[in-house]
């Protein structure tokens, strides 16, 4: 495993992890109503 | 007393429901190509020269083009359409990108002939595991490594062409039959929001299971004395040391690009269909960008970093390349000795491979949606008898994949010219039709209504320009460096000259179907070509 190895698997998995993290942070915080509109819609599918 | 009850039921409800959306995105992200696909893929194509690929075509394609096609299935559905072809006819304004929508049915079509054969494969590793059927016990591991490749074999039925059907195969031959009947009862029954909700509480099982077996992964050291090159370190550095050297090959590239449009649905036929039924006020941005990272975690930073790691410790660097059995066996192979080396590793290996086939059964009911939305639109059928044809074409279409067995040729065919080849088409199709034919600007200002996050502006230019820039030149030289050969290989192998001849069936079948709906459709009124704004 090379430096270039570990910086590219750190940075990498940082930026998913982080990216994940963002996105549930911001579902989370959205108005229920909307997220309860979203759900209802999983079953429409 | 009652307001107080209303206002913690409403915050229980809304928790609930947040909870159950999370859940119901990790469980949509999560199948066969986080776990299975992806570590094949990666292995094949060089480990470190694959992920500068991968995460290039992630940023630049995926990510982008998903947005491309929630936005235009939305869309389509506000015009009332729920096909790929029908959607695309009306966002490329016409016949011409009509026509060539015709692959947003044939490739979940044809996909599901080989996904669904995988998944009776975890059906099987999972009955295994339960019944102890597959137990490598204390053995050297040079002798589990043989146990398990050639319970791989007996599982896929590799010997021949059609041993399926030999006595000693009978267990193959049921769990196809299961798998294949399962699916189908749950189309027909429209138990799918079932199955979701038992992918709900399964999902999160497999997660930890899947941080559990990573951490024994990372913890193996060198476990082979005999093989002291075969240890963790030089697994994470096979996925993970750049290599430069194999970014000429234009193969990679499209590998790459096809494993991301795979994972993610993108390009599939899947999401465009999905998002059809969406409302105007529903978010589409958001949804699909979490979607899409969720997978990525599973797929990189579970199924990458267990499987790929594991078949370089125990199958060595370069068997771990040339895994034979096709894209799909490096997981069926070192997983099981992974397990193997793990305290209580039957019980992992059961739960394992049973949540992987459950997290498959919904992916492939998310398969056989666009086609019977596609039969029932074109051919104004009603539910049960678009659900007999599908069975009957997809039972043909796996009994096929399931006949020509022998080292998975057709298999490999199929997965690799409709499941990453055309699936690059699609791609590039729909990002022309958004971009291009119904403009950049108008595809965001579609993107904003509901929108719990807007898309940035710098991927205007991404989608416009980058994107299919990126595509054509990838398509150009791989078709340069790799189509002729390829041509000339066919006549030493005739199964891929039969799959061929399935694929251009399919296409000219679901082409025949496309004009007959065109034309009912037209004469129903409706707006196929896109003629109206709105």
């Amino acid at each position: 495993m090379t430096t270039g190895g570990w910086l590219f698997m750190v940075v990498s998995l940082s930026a998913v992890t982080l990216l994940v993290g963002i996105c549930f942070r911001k579902v989370l915080a959205a108005p229920t109503d909307e997220i309860d509109g979203r759900s209802r819609q999983e079953g429409d599918g | 007393m009652r307001a107080r009850e209303q206002d913690v039921a409403q915050k229980e409800h809304g928790w609930g429901s947040r909870v159950g959306v999370i859940l119901a995105v990790a469980g949509s992200a999560v199948g066969l190509g986080n776990f299975l696909r992806f570590p094949g893929n990666a292995a094949q194509n060089g480990g470190g020269a694959f992920m500068i690929p991968y995460f290039t075509a992630l940023v630049l394609l995926g990510i982008p083009i998903g947005w491309a096609e929630w936005v235009m299935g939305r869309y389509g559905g506000r015009k009332g359409f729920h096909s790929a072809p029908m959607i695309l006819g009306v966002i490329g304004k016409g016949p011409v990108v009509r026509y060539l929508g015709v692959v947003g049915v044939l490739i979940p079509l044809v996909v599901y002939f080989y996904y669904m054969l995988i998944e009776s494969w975890c059906l099987q590793y999972a009955f295994r595991y339960f019944t102890g059927g597959l137990d490598l016990g204390g053995a050297a591991i040079g002798d589990q490594v043989a146990v398990s490749t050639s319970t791989f074999a007996v599982v896929t039925a590799q010997q021949a062409d059609g041993a399926v059907f030999r006595a000693d195969h009978a267990g193959v031959l049921v769990a196809f039959l299961v798998t294949f009947a399962l699916n189908l009862y749950f189309v027909h029954r429209g138990l799918s929001k079932g199955v979701e909700l038992v992918c709900r509480y399964a999902m999160p099982v497999m997660a930890v299971c899947a941080l559990i077996v990573l951490v024994r992964v990372m913890t193996l050291g060198t476990p082979d004395p005999a093989h002291p090159d075969q240890n963790v370190l030089a697994g994470l550095g096979f996925m993970w040391n750049p290599n430069f050297s194999k970014l000429g090959d234009a193969k990679t590239w499209m590998a790459a690009a096809g494993q991301v449009f795979f994972t993610l649905s993108v390009g599939f036929g899947v999401i465009i269909n999905y998002a059809s039924y969406l409302k105007q006020k529903d978010d589409v941005v958001l949804s699909g960008l979490t979607a899409s990272a969720t997978n990525e975690f599973f797929e990189v930073a579970l199924g990458g970093m267990i499987t790929i790691p594991a078949a370089v410790i125990f199958l060595g660097v370069e068997l771990a390349q040339k895994t034979t059995g096709g894209t799909f066996s490096t997981g069926f192979i070192a997983l099981p000795v992974v397990f193997a080396h793990m305290p209580f590793g039957r019980l992992f290996g059961g739960l394992w491979f049973f949540m992987l086939f459950l997290a498959a059964i919904t992916s492939s009911l998310s398969m056989l949606q666009p086609v019977r939305a596609f039969l029932m639109e074109t051919l104004d059928m009603d539910g049960r008898p678009a659900t007999a044809v599908l069975g009957a074409v997809t039972f043909v279409g796996c009994g096929f994949v399931m006949f020509f067995s022998k080292d998975l040729a057709a298999l490999d065919t199929l997965d690799f010219w409709v499941g990453t080849f055309v699936i690059f088409i699609l791609a590039a199709l729909q990002l022309f039709a958004f971009g291009w034919v119904f403009g950049i600007e108008r595809g965001f200002k579609e993107s904003e209504p509901g929108a719990l996050l807007r898309i940035p502006g710098v991927f205007k230019f991404i989608m416009k320009y980058v994107a299919p820039t990126y595509l054509l030149v990838v398509f150009v030289m791989f078709c340069v460096q790799n189509v002729p050969g390829y041509v000339r290989s066919l006549s030493q192998n005739p199964v891929a000259v039969y799959s061929w001849v399935l694929i251009l069936a399919a296409i000219t079948a679901i082409v025949i179907v496309t004009r007959a709906g065109a034309q009912r459709l037209r004469a129903r009124g409706m707006d196929i070509d896109g003629r109206e704004e709105a």
